[in-house]
């Protein structure tokens, strides 16, 4: 649109260059209202034109006043009703006659909207315009107190609307839109020019009055009429301005001529309210405009506005009243079938709104059965499905066959060919039918039953999807109903919307989700490692003190054990075994931090290992230790292919097991068996006692370093902790089973790397 | 044991009859070598007899294979390098059990050189972890020498470490031992690595 301001500017010029009045009437004008001017050049003039000496005479008739037929000539017409009625008289037969002569522009360019406009009605304006003029005589008629000469009165109510003929005249086409809105809208003229010109009849009216020069109270009539009385309060012509304002509407009211607006003119109590507002009283009002009618039709036919009988006026104004109820009714109607429609739209809005916000938690897949639940709903019984893409380059979700609570039947990930467009471009605007048929085709073959390729509809809900990430999501509903109708369709538009915003929220709730699960294993990742950080830490700090320990105590635990061993070999007897006794506890001091150590810092070499040679190794030491043999029953393959570990840690991790076994107590005999690693590559060693059993305590702290539940005296309780510990890094892990009375299943589980010893056996 | 060998050993020049009696051989076999250059030495100025320097009376006794106990005396002379005084008194103790070692001590690296050159050893017990020095390079430098190519080396440590151990063997050491120690085994090494008897002699 280009610039309000400038358009308006050239409407206005526009009006200047409208016809000017004839020179009979511009010279009646200049000669005024002097008391004492001489009549005999007014009436030459007028009688130069013998139209307008006619149309003068009819005007200046009227047989109320019991002057009719002798007024026949210009002078006696000038003498009986003085200067001022003839004047008024002559204006208003010059608009008439310069405004009926003028035709409309052709050159307005052309509009590119030339829908909906509306004809003007001239004859019915003109009508409109003498009702008013008469209306208003009348009215100041009747009230003399308010100053007002009733031929000006006249004058003023004919030209009062002059500015709508001015627009219809500069701007035909134009107007006819401006005509169309206000009668669509039911609006006033006003409004409408307004809202499509930038400007309205009244200022276009006042523009012309000033281009021709006419008397200022004119001017303010046709500038002021339409405004409330109480902004032109100052103004000298405001009682002029209401005559004319209230005699308008007393003629809409009783539908006299056109007028070209549609509002509802004025309060409910009508033209009494206006009356009031403008000093009138109501009943002098509606004694005044009794004869409206009649004088209309009178000056009707003095302006040659074609002849209408009193019936016929009247008919006339019924039947514009009926217009125009009917024409109300068919909007009201119109306006009560959108309101259905709306209804029904906002109906299937809020159902689906339980839908979704009952599977919100199920995120897009719930959004989606909530979709095709709604669809359902609305399209009636048939196939619906829905395909749904994430994101572009992503497989496609299609879910079909829905039971009555909307869960799919059928479910599945899709990887489309790659000819085939995204489902997101399908949504995006203006997609090629071409590709909308391929897509269908391809769905087709993947819902149940045989679908017809042909029959079915794709109806993207996601219209649009945005480059932003998450909405980026694209879901097309599928399905094979005929094309709905108009009114199905607006309810459809309505719920696309709706769908829309609830997939985009599922998509990004899974989003969200899917962003938190990450952040979550992120997290369990953070703590593992944290957690074998804070272990090699604290495994390198006791690789250190056990390093500095042995050092300095192994020294004067040298000395100890040294000088006892020379004691014992010069003592004898009850001396001797003390001395020894030293020795002894002296060795076990070294043996725990030579264990310390192992565990803080063990010396780790792979190397392929026999199995069976191991487990006999580790049996031989633990009977040997626990002084306990022959009760291990061992239960393996005989010769397992060899294994990559470190035999003499693993060795050393079962002995422990072994041994524990062995002096759980019981005598019934300890099971060993040996799983040689199968496909997943895991190692077992299951050791099995019938003994004591362990306490839920002892369990919980049975890989303590120095927790043992043995009597005290026998062995500490490192050595599970140093086993755990070489087992631990062969990857591995030790289970303990047990219950007091049951006895203990001990499984050392290793992920041997049991393939490189193959390899490197062959 | 009697005072002949013990002179013997400790002489630094040796007559053609002395040698004799070193490797229990006859003097006539020693002059004949002597003569031939197979055994050098010197006349004495002014005369004809034959003197035999003990280097050189050593190197032909290794030559020929000939076992050197009677040169050398029968107690076997052992170091011991440690900083801590308490464990040099175990060895020295331990070690003085028998009559067959003559102990000495060190406390520092340094020392362990100095007494290397003066007592010359024929065994070195060597603290790995010395004040001044880490015994690796105590080793080392020991072996670099090629007059103490013999002496053996044993090391104890209350560290055990597999992989220090394996460094400390290939620098030359005979031996590993961890503290704290079985005497008795330690001394039946001892005997081992120096070709004597498992027991003494009660």
């Amino acid at each position: 649109m280009p610039d309000r301001s400038a358009q308006i500017d050239l409407i206005l010029r526009q009006v200047d260059s409208l016809p000017t009045l004839s020179t009979v009437a511009t010279r009646l004008l200049q000669i005024g209202s002097l008391e004492d001017a001489d009549l005999d050049p007014i009436v030459e003039i007028l009688e130069a034109d013998p139209a307008m000496t006619a149309r003068l005479l009819a005007m200046c008739r009227r047989a109320d006043r019991g002057l009719g037929d002798r007024i026949t000539t210009v002078r006696r017409a000038v003498v009986m009703l003085g200067i001022e009625a003839v004047q008024a008289a002559v204006l208003s037969v010059a608009v008439f006659q310069a405004m009926s002569a003028c035709a409309p522009r052709t050159d307005e360019p052309e509009s590119p909207r030339d829908d909906a406009t509306a004809s003007f009605d001239r004859e019915g304006f003109w009508r409109h315009s003498v009702a008013t003029a008469c209306a208003a005589e009348r009215l100041a008629e009747s009230h003399m107190d308010l100053g007002v000469r009733p031929e000006e009165a006249f004058v003023a109510g004919l030209l009062h609307d002059l500015g709508k003929l001015v627009l219809l005249l500069v701007l035909p086409r134009a107007y006819a839109r401006v005509l169309g809105l206000a009668e669509r809208r039911q609006a006033s003229a006003t409004e409408a020019e307004l809202a499509l010109l930038g400007v309205d009849h009244h200022t276009a009216g006042k523009r012309l009055a000033e281009h021709w020069n006419l008397p200022a109270p004119l001017r303010d009539a046709i500038w002021l009429h339409g405004q409330p009385p109480e902004s032109f309060a100052d103004s000298p012509h405001r009682n002029l301005v209401g005559i004319v304002a209230v005699a308008r509407a007393l003629c809409r009211h009783q539908h006299l001529g056109w007028s070209g607006d549609h509002n509802h003119p004025e309060p409910l109590d009508g033209p009494r309210g206006l009356c009031r507002r403008f000093g009138l009283a109501p009943e002098l009002v509606t004694a005044a405009v009794g004869n409206v009618h009649d004088d209309t039709l009178q000056r009707c036919a003095a302006l040659g506005l074609g002849e209408l009988t009193p019936p016929e006026l009247l008919a006339q104004a019924l039947t514009s009243a009926n217009a125009r109820l009917g024409r109300l009714s068919e909007i009201l109607e119109q306006r009560a079938r959108s309101a259905q429609r709306l209804g029904r739209a906002l109906d299937a809005v809020r159902e689906f709104h339980e839908w979704a916000a009952s599977a919100a938690d199920r995120g897009v897949l719930g959004a989606l059965a909530a979709v095709v639940r709604s669809a359902s709903a609305t399209l009636g019984p048939g196939l619906l499905g829905v395909a749904f893409q994430p994101a572009p380059d992503e497989p496609w979700q299609l879910l079909a066959a829905f039971d009555p609570e909307g869960r799919p039947k059928l479910s599945e990930l899709l990887q489309p060919p790659t000819h085939l467009a995204s489902l997101a471009s399908l949504c995006g605007p203006a997609a090629p039918h071409a590709d909308s048929a391929q897509v269908a085709a391809f769905l087709a073959t993947r819902l149940p039953g045989q679908a017809d390729p042909s029959r079915l509809h794709l109806l993207p809900i996601t219209p649009n999807p945005s480059s932003h990430d998450s909405d980026r999501a694209a879901a097309v509903l599928i399905h094979d109903r005929v094309a709905a109708g108009a009114s199905d369709r607006s309810i459809l538009d309505a719920l696309i919307a709706t769908w829309s915003a609830a997939v985009r929220a599922g998509a990004r709730h899974d989003a969200a989700a899917r962003l938190s699960e990450r952040l979550a294993s992120a997290n369990a990742l953070l703590v593992e490692a944290q957690s074998r950080l804070a272990q090699a830490d604290a495994m390198a700090r006791l690789g250190v003190m056990t390093a500095g320990a042995a050092h300095e105590i192994n020294n004067p635990l040298t000395v100890i054990s040294g000088r006892a061993q020379l004691l014992a070999d010069s003592l004898q007897g009850p001396e001797q075994a003390s001395a020894r006794a030293i020795v002894e506890a002296a060795e076990h001091v070294a043996s725990l931090i030579a264990d310390l150590r192992q565990i803080a810092e063990p010396a780790f070499n792979l190397a392929p290992t026999d199995l069976p040679a191991l487990v006999q190794r580790a049996v031989a030491a633990a009977e040997h230790r626990t002084g306990i043999t022959g009760r291990v029953r061992v239960i393996g393959p005989a010769s397992p292919p060899p294994v990559l570990l470190d035999g003499s840690l693993v060795a050393n991790a079962l002995e422990e097991v072994v041994a524990n076994a062995l002096q759980a107590g019981g005598n019934a005999p300890v099971r060993l068996s040996l799983h040689p690693p199968a496909s997943d590559g895991r190692l077992l060693f299951v050791v099995e006692d019938q003994g004591a059993g362990m306490s839920e305590r002892a369990l919980q702290h049975a890989f303590d370093p120095f927790f043992s539940e043995k009597p005290a005296g026998r062995r500490t309780g490192l050595g599970l902790t140093r086993a755990l510990r070489f087992v631990e890094l062969h990857q591995g892990e030790i289970r303990l089973r047990s219950a007091p009375g049951h006895g203990t299943t001990a499984t050392i589980d290793l992920h041997a790397p049991a393939c490189q010893a193959d390899r490197q056996a062959a | 044991m009697s005072s002949g060998p013990e002179n013997l050993a400790e002489k630094r020049v040796f007559t053609t009859g002395e040698a004799a009696a070193v490797c229990k051989v006859s003097q006539q076999t020693i002059i004949r070598c002597f003569d031939s250059g197979r055994l050098t030495g010197f006349r004495v100025p002014g005369s004809k007899f034959r003197r035999i320097p003990r280097d050189e009376l050593i190197r032909f006794m290794k030559a020929n294979n000939i076992p050197l106990e009677a040169l050398e005396g029968a107690r076997r002379r052992i170091l011991v390098v440690d900083d801590d005084p308490a464990i040099l008194k175990l060895f020295e103790d331990a070690l003085a059990r028998d009559n067959r070692f003559e102990v000495r001590s060190a406390t520092t690296g340094y020392d362990a050189g100095m007494a290397t050159e003066s007592f010359r050893p024929h065994l070195i017990i060597l603290d790995y972890m010395l004040p001044d020095i880490n015994g690796n390079i105590v080793c080392q430098r020991l072996r670099s020498n090629p007059a103490l190519k013999d002496t053996r080396i044993i090391f104890v440590s209350g560290v055990v470490d597999e992989s220090e151990v394996r460094d400390l063997l290939n620098a030359g050491a005979d031996e590993f031992i961890k503290k704290p120690f079985n005497v008795q085994a330690l001394v039946r090494k001892i005997a081992e690595l120096l070709g004597m008897e498992p027991a003494p002699a009660r």
